[in-house]
């Protein structure tokens, strides 16, 4: 346990501390569907469209029961638009590697640990996602999950702050409103930040390495339809030299010895067929 | 990150270069996990006009956060009791696998961040862990992930917790249990009680069936304690949304997959119905104005009192079956055992 330790930890906290009554003061903002932040040039004309694209009245709050059912259809939904994709993306674009359908259980779990911001992930990314499915199906979830699980935290900060009242607050106005004013914004950041570290992405099929240091393996020879070549050899057994006599001849009390063709019971000798072996230069590292 | 969704585009995860370049990308990236959860308490607190109890609730995390750390840490710098014996101890501790460009410290601080809230990234595998190390992120999530905890689930599992606490006050003086000036009933406890035991339920129900089935011994990679953790962890990963692995199981098969997703929906959507119905009750009491009487929800009794309730309640849930997995793993380590 090294003082360096000590002291990020230490960083680590004291950064914390100071970040979280700003974060406190903007999420207060964020949660209420009157309030103000430095995005409303922007982002209020897209709030406004949003409800009236999803036929939302922001005014009006919702009771626990109609809360909780929101947000469990709204779940639901994107639950199943993820599963989608998952199974189609063999056909959707954006997917140079060709990448194959999930199968029925790795798509239902997959879908379900990015709706409930487990994310859980049973496959191996770079191998099995294309692009599309990273990007629509899953980075989607990111946002609405997390947005999800604030809307929920809201509410019930909301029902101990309020008395005497019904309404919990709007699930779609806070589910809209922490995804367009809190989540986006920071997120355009954080990224450029990471961009900046040095993160990437593209839209590339995956790239071929070429070796600085190119070195040679033997493999199989084959022939113009893909089958291996092979030749037929002798079968070679080891059994004791001997002299002009008949007898083994002998260096320090042991026999030497010496390969012999194997004979069968004709005593013809016994044959095998083994693979041709020929050298290949690899000069390339890489899938396809 | 900042949602603590956690999932990663390449396997990796935030061991890979490309996803975490640099240290102060690792650092900004743990500092974006806690970010929303925590200033999620302040917002509480303002919401209830009581900002101390706001200040009290993140203490409380903050402490839980603390322990975590430091018990992972040490027993990561300590490293392996079997390479001390055998002379080939390294300085650093255990540094399996682990990424060489983080190093102990950090690989535990990810750990524990990421367990405390239900993010999930990992810079490190938290299979190579030793048994006390590897204890901190299983212990974290089991607690139900309200250190801090998932973007917004983190607060309203703590406010469970927090109710508990001022119920199990009410009782322990005699008065009727009073949170910021409503009162407690029987109905939020057993609402709050439900929640609770669905965690459990969901966890030790699953764990249980996967250790005696074909199908989950079948995607075992270690034996005995070491492979019930990684049973252990799959599926308090899962029901506690957290998505982060122990690895060294394999789970991308038929059964671990259904039964992986059937334990993340309930984890989180059976969660989060009870403590919505707990909301609705709770909105329509009107408020007492404090009296002298009343228990302070701010302050040192109730920061205790709240770390009691949140390490009685995962303690009395969890405690048997750890002991079966790190606990007993560790000490078999000090006689030569390993898994």
């Amino acid at each position: 346990m090294q003082s360096s330790g000590w002291l990020q930890l230490a960083l680590f906290v004291i950064a914390l501390a100071v970040i979280t009554k700003p974060m406190g003061l903007y999420l207060l903002q964020v949660l209420d569907v009157n309030g103000k932040t430095w995005f409303d040039p922007v982002l209020r004309p897209l709030e406004r469209i949003t409800y009236r694209v999803m036929g939302v009245d922001p005014a009006k709050e919702h009771d626990w029961k109609q809360y909780t059912l929101a947000m469990l259809l709204f779940s639901l939904v994107s639950c199943l638009f993820t599963y989608a994709i998952l199974r189609l993306q063999q056909v959707l674009p954006l997917n140079p590697q060709g990448l194959g359908p999930l199968s029925q259980h790795l798509a239902f779990n997959t879908a379900v640990s990015f709706t409930t911001n487990t994310n859980w992930q049973s496959y191996v990314g770079e191998t099995t996602m294309s692009y599309l499915s990273q990007m629509v199906a899953l980075a989607s979830h990111n946002f609405e999950s997390a947005a999800t699980g604030i809307a929920i935290a809201a509410a019930f900060v909301r029902a101990i702050a309020r008395h005497s009242a019904k309404t919990i607050g709007n699930f779609w106005v806070d589910l809209v409103r922490t995804t367009y004013f809190l989540l986006l914004p920071i997120c355009v950041v954080f990224a450029l930040f990471l961009v900046s570290q040095g993160m990437i992405q593209n839209f590339k099929a995956y790239t071929t390495a070429k070796l600085t240091e190119p070195y040679t393996i033997q493999v199989q020879k084959t022939d113009d339809k893909g089958q291996p070549v092979t030749t037929n050899v002798v079968v070679m057994v080891q059994a004791p030299k001997l002299d002009a006599q008949g007898k083994p001849e002998m260096t320090n009390g042991l026999a030497v010895m010496m390969d012999v063709p194997q004979l069968d019971g004709k005593g013809q000798p016994v044959m095998t067929n083994i693979a041709v072996m020929v050298d290949q230069k690899v000069e390339t590292q890489g899938r396809h | 990150m900042l949602g603590t969704n956690g999932g990663g585009y390449a396997n990796a995860n935030a061991a890979h270069p490309f996803e975490n370049p640099t240290p102060l990308s690792n650092f900004i990236q743990m500092l974006s996990i806690f970010a929303i959860g925590s200033g999620l308490t302040y917002y509480l607190g303002r919401m209830v006009k009581n900002q101390k109890h706001g200040w009290t609730v993140w203490a409380t995390m903050m402490a839980l956060f603390l322990a975590g750390t430091l018990l992972c840490w040490w027993a990561e710098a300590k490293g392996n009791p079997i390479h001390h014996q055998l002379g080939l101890a390294v300085a650093d501790g255990n540094m399996e696998g682990k990424e060489v460009r983080f190093g102990i410290f950090n690989s535990a601080l990810f750990a524990t961040v990421t367990t405390d809230a239900s993010c999930g990234a990992v810079n490190s595998m938290h299979d190579s862990f030793t048994a006390l190390g590897g204890f901190v992120p299983l212990f974290n999530i089991q607690l139900g992930e309200i250190i801090i905890g998932g973007v917004g689930a983190g607060l309203y599992g703590m406010l469970v917790f927090v109710v508990l606490a001022v119920f199990i006050a009410g009782l322990m003086v005699g008065r009727t249990p009073e949170y910021l000036g409503k009162r407690i009933e029987s109905y939020e406890v057993k609402m709050a009680m439900l929640a609770l035991l669905i965690l459990a339920i969901d966890i030790l129900g699953f764990a249980a069936w996967a250790s005696v089935s074909k199908w989950g011994l079948d995607g075992l990679n270690n034996n005995g304690p070491h492979g019930l953790s990684e049973i252990l962890y799959a599926f308090s990963s899962g029901t506690g949304n957290n998505g982060s692995a122990f690895a060294g199981l394999t789970a991308n098969t038929p059964w671990y997959n259904t039964m992986l997703g059937i334990c993340m929906l309930i984890g989180r959507f059976l969660m989060i119905v009870p403590i919505m119905a707990m909301a609705g009750a709770l909105v329509k009491k009107k408020i007492a104005p404090p009296s002298v009487g009343t228990f302070p929800v701010s302050g040192g009794t109730f920061f205790i009192l709240l770390i009691g309730t949140v390490l009685l309640v995962g303690a009395l849930n969890f405690l048997p079956v750890l002991t079966l997995g790190p606990v007993v793993e560790h000490f078999l380590n000090f006689q030569g055992k390993l898994y």
